[in-house]
């Protein structure tokens, strides 16, 4: 087990902004938020989007159900790589790859810090890039269930933002289900 | 599940439920939960196994100190 510091004030106090309903009804089980924060902590740190409802892909769907209820042996990875993109299209649910996936200068695809709230019905994805480059202006994200390739689950955009070497760009994402 | 748990979010520790992030956030920071999964230690990045029971404020994840940035 490890050893934990509590009460270290991250900057991801919860400002309800949200977007329902873009690509999933009132009745779904399955709700997901976004925050983006560029340079946390920091003097300029600037918040890009705050629990922005994210969008379930239809293969997301797919593979959820697959690893819940249909798979008849031992499931696949989870969607906890977090992908970022320049790409402006936005999000939809027919996407099944993140486009224009950034995979140079730190801000390629990498595994999160998923933690599950036991007894409660959330899991959070939590990981922050740091660019070792320039970007002018990252604004989508996706989680999928594979370092390369994959699965991916859910997308979402967030406001345009470019980075210089040094910036970071901090990730969190908020899923429910049931 | 109750009826009343209708909200996005649904702890069935405490029987709470709500729609709003905001409330949600209120509810981790007053009540303890169980927390398990994986993080990064905060000081070295080593990925080290999460089990922890506490009240987040202000934040969804506990950080974590791996072992051996806690002993140093």
């Amino acid at each position: 087990m490890s050893n934990l510091i509590d009460n270290v004030n991250n900057g991801d106090a919860f400002d309800y902004s949200v977007n329902h309903g873009s690509s999933l009804n009132d009745s779904s089980l399955i709700h997901g938020y976004v925050t983006v924060v560029k340079n946390a902590g920091k003097d300029n740190e600037e918040t890009l989007c705050k629990n922005k409802h994210n969008l379930l892909t239809n293969a997301g769907r797919d593979y959820f159900h697959d690893q819940c209820y249909k798979n008849t042996s031992a499931g696949g990875a989870g969607c906890n790589f977090i992908a970022l993109s320049e790409n402006s299209s936005g999000a939809n649910a027919t996407h099944t790859a993140v486009a224009n996936e950034i995979t140079t200068n730190g801000l390629a695809r990498a595994i999160s810090s998923p933690t599950h709230n036991t007894g409660t019905n959330t899991t959070t994805l939590t990981k922050t890039f740091t660019a070792s480059g320039s970007f002018t202006a990252v604004q989508l994200s996706g989680i999928l269930n594979a370092s390369s390739g994959g699965t991916l689950g859910n997308e979402a955009t967030f406001t345009s933002v470019a980075l210089v070497t040094g910036d970071t760009l901090a990730v969190t994402w908020t899923l429910t289900l049931g | 599940m109750s009826h009343h748990m209708e909200g996005n979010f649904k702890c069935f520790n405490h029987d709470f439920s709500t729609s709003k992030p905001e409330e949600w956030q209120k509810h981790i920071g007053e009540k303890e939960h169980q927390y398990t999964g994986e993080a990064e230690c905060v000081t070295c990045g080593e990925r080290v196994k999460l089990d922890w029971k506490g009240k987040l404020q202000n934040k969804m994840s506990p950080n974590v100190l791996c072992k051996g940035c806690k002993e140093q």
